[in-house]
C-alpha cells in the first residue's frame, strides 16, 4: 500500500474545482453571480465553442481596486463572508470564494477590473492555478473576467463535455434562469460572436416571461404574491390551459438563487393536480423568499439544491397559495364551489401518490446533463413514439379487413377503437392509427411537391431565443413542409402559412414543437432521412392524441382512411397500430371450444 | 320543499339549463341541477363554473319553499319520459320523491349549501340588444372562432357594442367574420370582450317567447346576460384579439359579383374531388365567368371543373381557397348555420337524454317536446354578394349587404 500524503495543494484545488464547475455553463452562473452580488445593472456574457474556447462575463458592478485584485483568485478569498455567525445570514450569491479560485485552477483566466467613481483599471492573469501580477490597464467602470480553455489541462473532464451546441443550450439556460429573477437587470448573450438574446431592463417579470416564452404563457399568467409565517411567495403561475409536455417551464428561486428542490416541485404537482392533464406539466415561475437562516444553501457546490428548516410549512404554504390563485383566477371569485378542493383530496390516496410519484421521478431522472430547453425528457409518455425502432420496421400483424357491409365500430377510454371484422375484432390504438395515415398522405404530398399551404391573416410568432442555429437549420425542412416562415427578430420566427393537412391545429405550437424535437434528431443523416423523420413528427404532433373523444362519425372516417393506406409501405415509427383478437381465440378463452 | 308544476314547463326549463351542465367534471355536484322553490317561482340553476345558467318557470303551486340540488341527467330524464300534464316534487333534506299518477320516482340529491352560488345581475349596469339583432350576429360569426384551445382568443367571438352600434367578430386566423348592427342607445364607454361561443348559444337558449331585448352587463372578467326567464353568466376569454380592421385589405383591383346560392352549390360539386384533408379549389376569373376547378391526386383520383356565371370585368386572374371556408359562409347567407365544432361535448346530458327519451317514447312523440323557443327570423338571402380580390397571397374580401364582411386567406400551392 502506498503512503498516506497529504495532497498537494493544487491537487486540492483541482478536485474541488471539479466540484464547483462541472462544465461551461457552471463557470457563466458563477461569474454572472459575481456580477449581480457587485451591483450590476448591466451583464453581458459571452462564450466561444461551447464555452471551452472561451467565456467572458462583463459588468457594471462596484469592481475591485488593486488591492482586492490581488486576492481575487486565492482561495477563500471572498468579501462576502467574515465569520461563521455570517453563514446563517447569507444574503449574496457568493460566500466561499471558490469560483473565482477553481476557474483560475482550470483555465487561462483574466480578471480586468475599475471601481466605480475611479479613474484606473488594473488587471490579472492566472493559469494553472499560477497567479501573475495585478497590472495597470485600462476598461470602463466594472469588471470583465475572461475564462480561456476551459478544463485544457484537465483532458478527462474535457473530453467529457458535450457538442458545443449543447453547452451553447447549458449556457442559455444559466442565461434564462438569471434574466427571468431579475427583470431589472440587462442582459446580453452572445455565442461566437452572434447576439443570441439581449434583454433590457422591464418592470415585470412577465414581460421576460413573454419575451422568451411567448405571448401565449403571458396572457396565461397569473400573478402569485403572498406572505405568512416568515415566507413571501411571488412570481406568476400559468393558468391550467398552458400546459406542456415537461416539466421545463417550471422555475423556481430561493431568496433569489434558481433551486431544484423537491419540496416545492411537489406543491407545484398538488396545486395543479386534476386541473392538468395527465402527462402535461404547468409553466411557474416562482420566487420564495425566506430567512436566510431558515434554509441550508450549503448542501451543493454549485447551490442549485437547498434545505428547509421546516419544509411541510414551505410545502402547504405554497401549494395552498398557488391553489388559491388558479382557482381565484379560474372561475369567477364567487362561483368558488367549496368542494373544488376537497375534488383533490377526493381522489384516493394512491392515486395521487402514483401521479405524483411518476412526475417527480420524470423530474429528477432527468439526466441532470439535459440542458432544459434543448431536449424533451426521454420519451415516456404514453403517445411518445419509440424512435429507436429503426424505420422500415413493418407491423407485426397486419390488421384484418374491415367486414364489407362495416362492421360496428367503437371508441374506449378516448384512445382505443374497437372494430368488429369477419372472424374476430380488431382494437385499434387511435392515435398510432391517425399518425400512420397522416404520415402516408404528408410524405406522398411532400414527395409529389403538392403541397397546398394556407395562409394566415395575421402571421403567428414562435419565439425560441438562443436557438437561433436551430431554427436556421429547421428552416429548409420546415419550407418543404409548407410552413412559409420568416424570420422575426432573432430568436423569433413569424410564420405566415402553414401546410393546409394541419387542419385546425395551432401551427405556432406544430412549429414549436417541431423545433423542439429537431435537436434530437441526428444532425449528421441525410436530408431525406431527416425529412422523413420530420414528417413523422409533424405526423405525430398533428395526430389525434389518445384522450380526445371521437364522434361516432369520426370514429367512422378513420377506419375508412385506413384502407387507403398501403399496407406495403414501410411505417413510420414501427409501433404497432392494431391488435387482432380472432374468435377462435375468444371461444377457447371461453371453453366453448 | 313541496310543488306542483306542470311538466311541460319543467321539461323546458330542465332542458335549457342542462345545457350549462358539464359533461365530465372533477367537481361532482356540478353535475346536477339546484332547484328553489319560492314565491310561486321555481328557479333552476347549472354550472360547469366556466358558465352557469338560471332559468325560471312560473305559477307553479308552491306548498312550502326551499331548495334541492338533483341529478342533472336523472332529472332530465325523468321528467321527459314521464306523460302526466301535472307532476308532484316532495323534497325532504337530500330525498326527493316525484309523483305522478299511479307512481312516484326517488332520487337522492346533495346539500343545497355546496351548491355554487349565482352572480346577482345588476339592472343598473345593464346594456341592452335586440333579441334578433343579437341571433343575426351570433349565427353570422360564431361559426368561425378557432377549436384549438391553445389559440385562446380566437376560441372566442369578440363581442364590441358601443353608442349606436353592435359587433362581433369570429375568426380561426385563416378566415373572420364580421358582422354588425345599429342599435339603440349603448354605452357610452365602448365594450370590447371576447366571449367564448357557447356562453353566446347559451344566450339564445334563454330567450324565452315575447322576449324583444337582452341585457348585458360586463365586468372584467364575466359577461352576464338576462332575459324575462334566465340569466346567464359566463368567464370572458382573455387574451388579445387580432385588430379585426387592420386585417381588412384595402384597394381590390378584382371585384367579382356573385349569385351565392349559385356559388354554393358549384363549389359543393367541385369539393366531392378535392383531397380529403387537403381542401383546394382552384378559382379562375375571366371576364363574366368564374371557373372552379378540384383535382385529386390520392386515393380515388379524379377532377372536377365547374362554372358559376358571374359579374367581373378584371384581368385573368387565378387563386385557390379552402371551399369549407367559402361553404361556411355561403350556409350562413343562405339563412343557415353552419356546423359548429362541438369543441367541449357541451350539450352531451342534453342530448343523452334525449336520445333516451327518443327511444322511450318514439321519435315522433319526442319531436312533439322540443322546447318551444321561437324560431329564428327567416333570413331573405341576397341575391348576390361581392367578391373582391387583390394578390395571390391577400384575403379575399367577401360582402353581404353592407353590415357582414368575411374575409378567406388563400391557400398557395407549390409546382
Ligand atoms: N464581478 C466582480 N465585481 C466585483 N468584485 C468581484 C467580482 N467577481 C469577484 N469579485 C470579488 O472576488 C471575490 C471572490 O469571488 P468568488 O471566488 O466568486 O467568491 P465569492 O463570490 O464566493 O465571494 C468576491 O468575494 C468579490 O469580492
Ligand atoms: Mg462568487
Amino acid at each position: 500500500m502506498p503512503p498516506i500524503r497529504v495532497l498537494d495543494n493544487s491537487v486540492v484545488n483541482l478536485i474541488a474545482a471539479g466540484e464547483v464547475l462541472e462544465r461551461p455553463a457552471s463557470a457563466v452562473k458563477e461569474l454572472i453571480e459575481n456580477a449581480l452580488d457587485a451591483g450590476a445593472t448591466r451583464v453581458e456574457v459571452e462564450f466561444e465553442d461551447g464555452g471551452r474556447r472561451l467565456i467572458r462575463v462583463t459588468d457594471d458592478g462596484a469592481g475591485m481596486g488593486p488591492e482586492d485584485l490581488a486576492l481575487a483568485f486565492l482561495p477563500h478569498a471572498t468579501s462576502k463572508l467574515a465569520a461563521v455567525a455570517d453563514l446563517a445570514e447569507i444574503r449574496s450569491f457568493g460566500f466561499r470564494g471558490e469560483a473565482l479560485a477553481s476557474i483560475a485552477e482550470v483555465a487561462r483566466a483574466r480578471i480586468v477590473s475599475r471601481p466605480r467613481g475611479t479613474e484606473s483599471a488594473h488587471e490579472l492573469e492566472a493559469e494553472a492555478g499560477k497567479i501573475g501580477a495585478v497590472k495597470p490597464s485600462a476598461s470602463p467602470e466594472g469588471t470583465t473576467i475572461e475564462a480561456w480553455d476551459l478544463f485544457g489541462n484537465i483532458p478527462a473532464r474535457r473530453k467529457f463535455l458535450k457538442t458545443s451546441p449543447v453547452e451553447a443550450a447549458h449556457i442559455g439556460d444559466v442565461v434564462t434562469r438569471f434574466a427571468l429573477s431579475r427583470p431589472d437587470v440587462r442582459f446580453e448573450l452572445r455565442g461566437d460572436s452572434i447576439p443570441i438574446a439581449t434583454m433590457s431592463p422591464v418592470e415585470d417579470i412577465a414581460d421576460r416571461i413573454g419575451h422568451y416564452f411567448g405571448k401565449e404563457l403571458r396572457q396565461a399568467l397569473v400573478k402569485v404574491d403572498a406572505q405568512a409565517r416568515g415566507i413571501r411567495l411571488r412570481g406568476y403561475v400559468a393558468r391550467p390551459t398552458f400546459t406542456v409536455n415537461n416539466t421545463r417551464l417550471q422555475f423556481t428561486w430561493v431568496n433569489g438563487r434558481w433551486v431544484r428542490d423537491k419540496v416545492l416541485f411537489r406543491s407545484i404537482i398538488e396545486a395543479y393536480s386534476d386541473l392538468v392533464m395527465v402527462r402535461r406539466a404547468p409553466a411557474v415561475f416562482l420566487f420564495v423568499d425566506i430567512e436566510p437562516r431558515d434554509i441550508d444553501v450549503n448542501v451543493h457546490p454549485a447551490k442549485v439544491e437547498i434545505r428547509f428548516a421546516n419544509s411541510s410549512r414551505v410545502h402547504d404554504f405554497v401549494r395552498d397559495e398557488i391553489r388559491g390563485r388558479l382557482m381565484a383566477g379560474g372561475v369567477p371569485q364567487q362561483f368558488v364551489p367549496k368542494d373544488a378542493w376537497s375534488s383533490f383530496v377526493q381522489r384516493t390516496p394512491d392515486e395521487r401518490r402514483n401521479e405524483r410519484q411518476q412526475e417527480l421521478m420524470e423530474f429528477f431522472t432527468r439526466p441532470a446533463d439535459t440542458p432544459v430547453f434543448f431536449t424533451p425528457p426521454p420519451g415516456k409518455s404514453a403517445f411518445a413514439e419509440p424512435r429507436d425502432i429503426p424505420p422500415g420496421v413493418q407491423d407485426p400483424t397486419p390488421p384484418m379487413r374491415p367486414m364489407a357491409s362495416g362492421g360496428r365500430a367503437y371508441q374506449l377510454h378516448d384512445a382505443y377503437l374497437i372494430e368488429e371484422v369477419p372472424g374476430g375484432l380488431n382494437v385499434i390504438d387511435q392515435h398510432a392509427l391517425h399518425e400512420r395515415i397522416l404520415y402516408y398522405r404528408i410524405r406522398s404530398r411532400v414527395l409529389a411537391h403538392d403541397v397546398a399551404r394556407q395562409r394566415l391573416l395575421v402571421p403567428s410568432i414562435v419565439r425560441d431565443s438562443g436557438r437561433e442555429k436551430v431554427i436556421a437549420a429547421a428552416r429548409p425542412l420546415l419550407d418543404r413542409l409548407g410552413f412559409e416562415i420568416e424570420e422575426f427578430g432573432p430568436g423569433a420566427l413569424a410564420i405566415h402559412a402553414a401546410p393546409d393537412w394541419i387542419g385546425t391545429k395551432d401551427p405556432a405550437g406544430i412549429v414549436r414543437d417541431i423545433l423542439m424535437d429537431f435537436d434530437t434528431a441526428n444532425p449528421g443523416r441525410a436530408a431525406d432521412d431527416a425529412l422523413d423523420h420530420f414528417i413523422a413528427t409533424c405526423a405525430c404532433k398533428a395526430a389525434i392524441k389518445a384522450g380526445e373523444r371521437l364522434a361516432p362519425e369520426e370514429v367512422r372516417a378513420l377506419l375508412e382512411d385506413r384502407v387507403r393506406i398501403d399496407h406495403s409501405q414501410t411505417c413510420p415509427h414501427g409501433r404497432p397500430v392494431t391488435l387482432r383478437i380472432t374468435l377462435d381465440e375468444l371461444e377457447k378463452h371461453f371453453g366453448r371450444k | 320543499m313541496r310543488f306542483r308544476c306542470k311538466r311541460a314547463d319543467l321539461s323546458q326549463a330542465v332542458g335549457v339549463v342542462a345545457s350549462a351542465v358539464p359533461a365530465r367534471t372533477s367537481v361532482p355536484i356540478l353535475q346536477n341541477i339546484k332547484v328553489t322553490a319560492a314565491d310561486g317561482e321555481l328557479t333552476l340553476t347549472a354550472t360547469d363554473l366556466e358558465m352557469g345558467l338560471r332559468y325560471s318557470v312560473r305559477d307553479v303551486g308552491i306548498q312550502k319553499s326551499g331548495a334541492a340540488v338533483l341529478p342533472a341527467q336523472k332529472l332530465n330524464q325523468i321528467v321527459r319520459d314521464i306523460r302526466d300534464d301535472e307532476v308532484k316534487f316532495d323534497v325532504d333534506g337530500k330525498l326527493c320523491s316525484i309523483e305522478i299518477e299511479g307512481g312516484q320516482f326517488k332520487l337522492t340529491g346533495a346539500d343545497p349549501q355546496d351548491f355554487p352560488q349565482f352572480p346577482e345581475f345588476d339592472e343598473k349596469k345593464a346594456v341592452r340588444i335586440n333579441v334578433d339583432d343579437f341571433r343575426d350576429m351570433v349565427r353570422k360569426t360564431a361559426f368561425a372562432v378557432s377549436s384549438e384551445p391553445s389559440r385562446y382568443a380566437l376560441t372566442g367571438v369578440l363581442f364590441v357594442i358601443r353608442e349606436n352600434e353592435a359587433r362581433m367578430v369570429g375568426t380561426d386566423g385563416k378566415r373572420l367574420a364580421y358582422a354588425k348592427k345599429k342599435i339603440k342607445g349603448g354605452p357610452r364607454d365602448e365594450v370590447k370582450v371576447i366571449v367564448p361561443p357557447k356562453a353566446l348559444h347559451l344566450v339564445e337558449k334563454i330567450i324565452a317567447e315575447g322576449d324583444e331585448e337582452i341585457a348585458f352587463e360586463f365586468e372584467e372578467t364575466q359577461m352576464k346576460a338576462k332575459t324575462s326567464a334566465g340569466t346567464l353568466f359566463a368567464r370572458l376569454v382573455e387574451g388579445s384579439f387580432p385588430n379585426y380592421e387592420d386585417v381588412i385589405p384595402g384597394d381590390p383591383d378584382k371585384k367579382v359579383q356573385v349569385n351565392p346560392g349559385e356559388l354554393e352549390y358549384r363549389l359543393r360539386l367541385a369539393t366531392s374531388m378535392t383531397d380529403d384533408k387537403s381542401r383546394a379549389v382552384k378559382f379562375q376569373l375571366s371576364k363574366d365567368k368564374l371557373k372552379l376547378f378540384a383535382r385529386r391526386i390520392t386515393g380515388e383520383a379524379g377532377e372536377a371543373s365547374h362554372e358559376v356565371a358571374v359579374k367581373y370585368a378584371g384581368p385573368d386572374f387565378e387563386i385557390s381557397f379552402n371551399p369549407d371556408f367559402f361553404i361556411d359562409f355561403l350556409k350562413v347567407v343562405a339563412g343557415g348555420r353552419p356546423d359548429v365544432a362541438d369543441s367541449e361535448a357541451d350539450t352531451k346530458v342534453e342530448a343523452r337524454a334525449e336520445a333516451k327519451a327518443d327511444k322511450a317514447k318514439g321519435k315522433k312523440a319526442a319531436k312533439e317536446e322540443k322546447p318551444k323557443a321561437p324560431p329564428p327570423e327567416p333570413v331573405e338571402a341576397p341575391s348576390t354578394i361581392t367578391l373582391d380580390l387583390r394578390d395571390k397571397l391577400t384575403a379575399g374580401v367577401i360582402r353581404a349587404g353592407r353590415d357582414y364582411i368575411y374575409l378567406v386567406m388563400p391557400l398557395t400551392i407549390d409546382v
